[in-house]
C-alpha cells in the first residue's frame, strides 16, 4: 500500500490545521439524495445540504489534505453538532486540532481524536465534530 | 422500534463516499486492500450511516418539512463490504416536548450486516417541527 500520508506520531496533541473549500452546487445535493435514497431536504424555499452530506464533506475536506492516505487503518467513530444550515451556494472549510493521541498495545498503530469545526464562507459555524480515527505508527 | 429494509451493498454505493470523503486507499485500491485484515476494499463507515438515516426520515417520519437532526454520533465495530446486505434499527429512548420549542426525539441505532454482525451504533437527536 503506497504510503503518502502522516504516521500516528505525526499527530501530536494540540497539532492543528485547516482546509481548502468546497462550495455546495445543487448538484451535490441531487446526487447525494439520490444515491443515498435521503428524502428531498427543503426549507421553504431554500434546498438544504442534509447534514450527512455536510458531514462527509467535512470528512473529505480532512482526508483530501492527505494526511492519512495510506497510514489511516480506519474511522472508528465520529460525533457532530449541526449547528446551522447549509445552502447551496455556501463554501465550507474546516479547522482541525488533535484532542487525544495514544498508542495501541501492539504499538503498531494509534488512536487519534480529531475536534473538528466546519465553517462557511461568512465564518459561520455549521458543525462541529470530533473523528476518532485509527493510523499506522512509524514504530520508531 | 423501527428497522430500515436490508440493502444490499453494490460497488455504485462504494461512490456515495468516494465522491465526497475520498480516501482512495482503503475504498478503491483492490490489491492494497487484499493485503490487509479487511481483506478487500470497504463502503465508507458515513456512507453506510447515510443509508441507514435515509430510510428512517423518508419511511419512519414520511415528511421531512421542518425536520432537523441535530446530533449524530456513530462508533464504528466491522466494516461493510461490497456483497453485504446491511439494516438498520432505531429505538425511540426520548421524546422531549415543550410548548413553545420544537420536538426532539433521540434514537439509539444500530447497524447490521447479513443479520448478525454489528456495523455500527448510535444515536441521534432530531427536531421535529
Amino acid at each position: 500500500m503506497e504510503i503518502l500520508g502522516m504516521f500516528f506520531e505525526d499527530f501530536p496533541v494540540g497539532k492543528s490545521g485547516g482546509s481548502v473549500g468546497k462550495t455546495i452546487t445543487s448538484s451535490d445535493i441531487d446526487f447525494f439524495e439520490e444515491m443515498s435514497s435521503w428524502p428531498r431536504y427543503s426549507d421553504a424555499e431554500r434546498q438544504l445540504a442534509p447534514e450527512m452530506l455536510v458531514t462527509m464533506i467535512s470528512a473529505g475536506l480532512m482526508t483530501r489534505q492527505g494526511i492519512y492516505e495510506g497510514t489511516l487503518v480506519g474511522i472508528i467513530g465520529n460525533s457532530w453538532h449541526y449547528k446551522a444550515p447549509v445552502l447551496v451556494g455556501d463554501t465550507l472549510k474546516l479547522k482541525y486540532l488533535v484532542t487525544e493521541a495514544s498508542l495501541t498495545k501492539s504499538r503498531e498503530r494509534g488512536i487519534v481524536v480529531l475536534k473538528i469545526r466546519t465553517f462557511n464562507q461568512r465564518n459561520e459555524t455549521v458543525a462541529e465534530g470530533e473523528i476518532r480515527t485509527m493510523i499506522r505508527a512509524r514504530g520508531e | 422500534m423501527f428497522e430500515t429494509e436490508e440493502k444490499l451493498f453494490t460497488e455504485r454505493d462504494l461512490l456515495l463516499g468516494i465522491l465526497w470523503e475520498g480516501d482512495a486507499q482503503l475504498h478503491t485500491n483492490s490489491p492494497g486492500m487484499a493485503k490487509t485484515p479487511f481483506g478487500s476494499t470497504i463502503v465508507h463507515g458515513n456512507s453506510v450511516t447515510s443509508m441507514v438515516l435515509g430510510q428512517l426520515l423518508r419511511v419512519y417520519f414520511k415528511s421531512t418539512e421542518n425536520i432537523k437532526i441535530r446530533e449524530l454520533n456513530v462508533s464504528y465495530h466491522a466494516p461493510v463490504h461490497v456483497g453485504d446486505f446491511v439494516k438498520g434499527v432505531f429505538v425511540l429512548e426520548e421524546q422531549q416536548k415543550h410548548l413553545s420549542n420544537p420536538e426532539i426525539l433521540r434514537m439509539n441505532f444500530e447497524v447490521l450486516k447479513n443479520k448478525q454482525t454489528r456495523v455500527s451504533k448510535g444515536t441521534i437527536s432530531i427536531e421535529v417541527g
